[in-house]
């Protein structure tokens, strides 16, 4: 079970962190969030599908890792088998969280049952004098700019929904050697549904800048191929 | 020259008011300004009822229709899911254990009219389950307490079907501020001093007291007063019809008890138990419980009501408030009169078991709008129609609640010797009990469209009170056993997966306060 703490320079004084190239955390993660803004480098190497978050039923962007829940083709002890990761699973230990006393404040919390953690190896998070370690700072600033981007992230979901361009989407996939299976909970963007869009409403998605993440999110799909090939390699 | 209907008129804003009116305004696309203008005009004054707070399924639909947001309208009117109605001690005790028994709403899974499951558990395919239980999973999901559908199902969308329980009185304020903004309703505040009519004896205008509106003209009305109905009963003069021969019910104590917790579950059915002159209603919105006992003055005074009200809610809090209503059930000999319809409490009113108040408002303010008359020639063959129509649903309405008196075994009291008298009992009640005492309820029983109680209904009321259909002469009409018992182990795994899968009541109502539905 994760433990978050905030990060303060008395208990993680002498804390460093080591840097793991196989993301280990997440080799059980069939699907990692996305952002807008990283849709079109995401699209060369995974299918971007939109699913509902079961706590609240809002819709997130997110790219598949695998094909069923606990299944996470791209793990692999030799390294992340992508060349684009998904900037969710990049901050690692670290996530900012709302602060108790100050609820518009976020502060940098980290995960303390984390293995990569220890006082000898890695990055270190404060200096002699205590002060925060330019690792540190930027791990802080990387996460307050992922955050504003989830909220645009939002805002172009918000306008598919409103334009009625999201659509649920049953995968079905064929495993060499296996029954076919479906994959059920995946929404995507209709391609009819935006060919159909009134002109005022597609110079809107451009007037936002959203024309290129619809374009890749279409095209993301044909990945789905590649994640098929890659459960077949392990059976 | 034929006259044109081109202005409505609704009088009265309480929940058939504000319901009509959208319904109305909605299908005639009045935010169109060459279309059939719909004003809604209501008292300053005059309370709504507010009462009636369990709906049906039928009100989803509606709702969806009126592209209103669920989220934001089960957050505006405290209203939390029903999935149906659990009755307590409408049979004497068995074995000194009270009995008990679930009308759940759903036909989602197992409907009878695919293949009807009640003959097999009258022979014993189900063992000792009890009805209920052997034929739904919903039963047992109300027990547990659990919603009737998750986060992630889209709005309007069930897992078990469901209505809601509401705020009444918010209702209506909520239905008001949609239909003024988003279905183009004009909304006018003064009280109808007069109502004028024509040479025809049509009504024409009202007359109000505040200047600027002192008359509305019109051309077709529907009467929304409520009890006083000033249009159909005052000024066209269409009788009313008491119903105290069939229905003894006539008054009701009601009283709003809080939660004692701010997380005590929040039962996801109406509980209506039975006492020796009437029955309690037990209604679980998201704030508060609405609670009320609704009896029979000819056999129990106000003051013993009350008592037994109060034993009921078992609370010490001295500050509530009971507000007692008087209840005038009956229907008015038409529905629809000349170039006006009745619809709410001046059409019919019956007390609330079943909760059928809100369905035929909905019922009606739907038919008038599909068959909404367009011109004055036409009027008359809708009137025909439409009361027709209406006059059936409302004795089909009547009949359904009777059934829960005059099947039960309890004569403990005048008033439950009284109800099982065979001369209380509709004809046509009469006859459908005389024929399901040796065969089972079926379809063909339930041939009309427009029929607002099922099969279903029917079967879970009549087996719950262990109705003898005696079926035995019968048997060989009925193999296909292997079906039924696989069907009704499917209903035992159904509930299995649904207890595993879905939330708890008060855990969904708090997320959808907090997140709405999705709309897909």
């Amino acid at each position: 079970m994760p433990k978050f703490v905030a990060v303060n320079n008395t208990a993680h004084k002498d804390l460093k962190v080591q840097e793991d190239r196989t993301f280990s955390h997440f080799k059980s993660q069939h699907i990692a969030s996305l952002v807008v803004h990283e849709f079109a480098r995401a699209a060369q190497d995974y299918p971007i599908i939109f699913v509902k978050d079961n706590e609240t039923g809002q819709f997130r962007a997110a790219a598949m890792l695998g094909l069923k829940p606990g299944q996470n083709l791209f793990y692999s002890q030799d390294g992340w088998k992508a060349q684009y990761r998904p900037e969710s699973i990049l901050g690692y230990p670290f996530v900012l969280a709302e602060d108790k006393n100050n609820k518009e404040q976020k502060i940098l919390v980290i995960d303390e049952e984390c293995e990569r953690l220890n006082t000898k190896e890695g990055q270190a998070f404060f200096d002699e004098k205590g002060e925060q370690t330019k690792f540190i700072s930027n791990i802080g600033n990387f996460l307050s700019e992922h955050l504003l981007k989830q909220e645009k992230t939002q805002e172009f979901i918000k306008i598919l929904l409103e334009y009625k361009i999201i659509v649920q989407q049953t995968l079905e996939i064929s495993i060499s050697g296996k029954e076919n299976q479906n994959i059920d909970g995946i929404y995507i963007i209709s391609e009819d549904g935006f060919n159909k869009l009134s002109d005022k409403q597609f110079l809107e998605l451009r007037k936002h800048g959203f024309l290129p993440a619809i374009y890749s999110q279409l095209l993301s799909m044909a990945r789905v191929g590649s994640l098929v090939k890659m459960a077949d390699k392990i059976h | 020259m034929k006259e044109l209907v081109n202005r409505v008129l609704v009088v009265g804003g309480g929940t058939a008011g504000w319901l009509t009116a959208g319904i109305l305004a909605k299908q005639l696309n009045s935010k169109q300004l060459d279309s059939v203008k719909v004003t809604l005009v209501e008292s300053p004054n005059i309370p709504i009822m507010g009462v009636g707070e369990g709906t049906w399924p039928s009100l989803r639909a509606t709702l969806q229709k009126l592209e209103i947001d669920e989220g934001e309208f089960m957050r505006e009117c405290d209203a939390t899911f029903k999935q149906g109605t659990e009755f307590v001690n409408w049979m004497k005790p068995n074995d000194g254990k009270k009995h008990s028994y679930y009308h759940p709403l759903s036909a989602v899974f197992h409907a009878a009219h695919d293949f009807n499951l009640s003959p097999y558990w009258l022979l014993g395919d189900a063992g000792k389950q009890s009805y209920d239980l052997a034929v739904s999973s919903q039963a047992n999901i109300c027990s547990l307490g659990f919603a009737p559908k998750k986060i992630t199902t889209p709005a309007y969308d069930a897992i078990q079907n469901y209505s809601y329980h509401l705020n009444a009185n918010k209702f209506a304020t909520f239905l008001a501020k949609h239909c003024v903004e988003k279905l183009g309703v004009e909304h006018l505040i003064a009280n109808v001093n007069n109502v004028d009519l024509d040479e025809d004896g049509y009504i024409s205008s009202v007359t109000t007291d505040v200047q600027e509106i002192e008359t509305i003209n019109a051309d077709f009305f529907v009467d929304c007063s409520g009890s006083r109905s000033i249009l159909m009963g005052d000024a066209l003069g269409v009788e009313w019809k008491g119903i105290s021969d069939i229905i003894f019910n006539d008054t009701a104590l009601a009283v709003q008890v809080p939660y004692p917790e701010i997380d005590t579950p929040i039962a996801t059915h109406t509980i209506a138990t039975a006492f020796d002159s009437g029955w309690t209603w037990d209604i679980g919105l998201h704030n508060r419980r609405g609670t009320g006992y609704v009896y029979s003055s000819r056999h129990t005074s106000d003051e013993k009501a009350e008592e037994t009200l109060m034993k009921y809610i078992n609370q010490t809090d001295d500050n509530l408030e009971v507000r007692k209503i008087k209840l005038n059930v009956g229907y008015r000999e038409e529905f629809f009169n000349k170039n006006c319809v009745a619809i709410g409490m001046s059409a019919v009113f019956i007390e609330p078991l079943e909760a059928s108040a809100i369905f035929l408002i909905d019922a009606g303010a739907n038919m008038l709008a599909d068959q909404f008359p367009r011109t004055r020639e036409s009027m008359k063959w809708v009137e025909k129609k439409y009361n027709k129509t209406f006059k059936l649903r409302w004795e089909k309405t009547l009949d359904f609640v009777k059934l829960h008196y005059c099947i039960s075994n309890r004569r403990d009291s005048q008033y439950w010797i009284d109800n099982c008298q065979p001369e209380t009992i509709p004809d046509s009640l009469k006859e459908r009990l005389e024929h399901w005492k040796s065969h089972p309820p079926s379809k063909y029983d339930f041939d009309y469209a427009y029929e607002p109680f099922v099969l279903d209904s029917y079967l879970y009321v009549l087996y719950g009170m262990n109705f003898n259909s005696d079926i035995k002469h019968n048997q060989s009409t009925f193999a296909e056993h292997e079906r039924a018992k696989m069907m009704f182990s499917d209903v035992e795994k159904l509930t299995e997966h649904l207890s595993n899968e879905l939330p708890k009541q008060r855990d969904l109502v708090e997320s959808v306060y907090k997140y709405g539905f999705q709309t897909i």
